[in-house]
């Protein structure tokens, strides 16, 4: 049967767009990660881009030095910067991977807890710092 | 069909001329304009992704790609709902629309809505201007190099999966282009791969009319291969046909109309094509899917 052939590009953009409102209109679209992760307790597979490394320590409760050790992160990098900005050091799914074996050992011992009582979601390495008076030394 | 025939129908055209060229551009400037429209909303959805503040709260152009959805759907079946670092649930949703959008109408999609799709056009009309001669890639050749697509879909895919990471968007030049990356943190220590990638598409496409999406889409070839199932399809009547091939000229994606059925499943749905043929009910858009075809064939043999 032949139809007018504005049909085709009509019915594709009404699929699209219908689609698209039904799932804003029954809550079924998110173009984020940050709302279904709880920050305050972090596994390894919750861990975004878009997460400090401050979020992570105090999330995954591990201290910044387990961090920073797990990670090969430079002891110089601020706290504050984004996991996604680190791309070219560590990747988030080899983060996830590395933070996924120790996570469960941190657990069996029992970790710093000022730093889990650190609210601030945007630390810095000095404020961090204190909390650990004795840092373990980094990997070469 | 005689010489004398032939005469008539050119005495007697279906339209007038003058109102056929005017439908035809008209037809092509809608297109243009919708094209236009939905590459704007990608790119200011990608500007103020890149100027905003507070990080995580605007939506990337990672997040509006229903490729991401192809791309995060093993991992979402396999562990019960996570996704691929960088999709979300848009992805999927957006993959969905998709989905059904091209088993009702084919590849509509990257003729119309597609921006990268749009910006390979602009190249072309930029082409055209400057009167750069262009490549034709010689039929035997091209109808090899389209396998590429299909290459690179499960490339991608294989790599998604083994990696569980958006292995693509490395390489990806929709998403190195139109995420602005290069325009708001230009970094080409690190991505100078998609960069590169990019800038050798772009050139490409200056010279070969829809490169990436004839020989290199992930996307096109899964369109392509869903697109074979699809209601809407553009069909030619062999008795109205005079042969003049006036209906290949205009398709951006140099696909045979001249002397088939049914036009193949790249097709992009432009519709230029259909404006372009001179004699009405030959090349049409029906309600007619190849698969009825083979169903009514079994059925006449039964």
């Amino acid at each position: 049967m032949k139809v007018n052939p504005f049909v085709m590009p009509m019915v594709l953009i009404v699929a699209l767009f219908g689609i698209t409102l039904g799932a804003q209109a029954t809550g079924n679209w998110t173009t984020s990660g940050r709302d279904a992760v709880d920050v305050a307790n972090l596994t390894a597979a919750d861990l975004k881009g878009w997460m400090t490394l401050q979020q992570v320590i105090d999330g995954m409760k591990i201290s910044k030095q387990e961090l920073y050790s797990i990670g090969g992160i430079p002891a110089d990098t601020p706290t504050s910067k984004a996991l996604k900005d680190m791309e070219g050091i560590v990747s988030v799914s080899d983060l996830r991977i590395k933070l996924t074996k120790p996570a469960a050992s941190v657990q069996a011992t029992p970790a710093p807890t000022q730093v889990v009582a650190t609210p601030s979601t945007k630390g810095t390495p000095q404020s961090t710092a204190g909390t650990h008076p004795t840092p373990t030394p980094l990997p070469v | 069909m005689t010489v004398n025939n032939m005469f008539l129908e050119i005495q007697k055209p279906a339209a007038p001329a003058g109102a056929r060229k005017w439908k035809m551009a008209w037809t092509q400037r809608v297109r243009h304009l919708v094209q236009f429209a939905f590459g704007a909303f990608i790119i200011y959805m990608s500007v103020i992704h890149n100027t905003a503040e507070t990080d995580g709260v605007t939506a990337s152009i990672d997040a509006l790609c229903p490729f991401g959805g192809l791309e995060t759907l093993w991992k979402f079946i396999s562990t019960g709902g996570q996704y691929v670092s960088k999709t979300h649930l848009s992805n999927l949703v957006l993959g969905l629309g998709l989905l059904i959008g091209v088993l009702l109408a084919g590849g509509a999609f990257c003729g119309w809505v597609c921006p990268f799709g749009a910006m390979q056009d602009l190249l072309n009309w930029i082409r055209a201007k400057l009167h750069i001669k262009e490549i034709r890639v010689p039929e035997k050749l091209d109808r090899v190099l389209r396998y590429g697509r299909y290459v690179v879909l499960a490339f991608v895919l294989i790599q998604t999966i083994t990696l569980v990471k958006l292995w693509f968007a490395d390489w990806d030049p929709y998403r190195t282009i139109f995420g602005l990356g290069w325009l708001f943190e230009f970094n080409p220590a690190e991505a100078w791969g998609a960069y590169l990638v990019a800038v050798i598409i772009i050139i490409g496409s200056l010279f070969i009319e829809r490169m990436w999406c004839r020989y290199l889409c992930p996307l096109g070839g899964a369109i392509s291969l869903v697109g074979k199932l699809s209601f809407l399809r553009i069909r030619r009547t062999e008795e109205g046909c005079k042969g003049c091939n006036v209906c290949e000229t205009p398709c951006p994606v140099k696909l045979r109309v001249a002397d088939v059925k049914t036009v193949s499943s790249d097709c992009i749905g432009c519709l230029a094509c259909v404006q372009a043929c001179p004699k009405h009910d030959t090349l049409d858009v029906k309600i007619a899917p190849t698969w009825l075809d083979v169903f009514k064939r079994n059925r006449a043999n039964a």
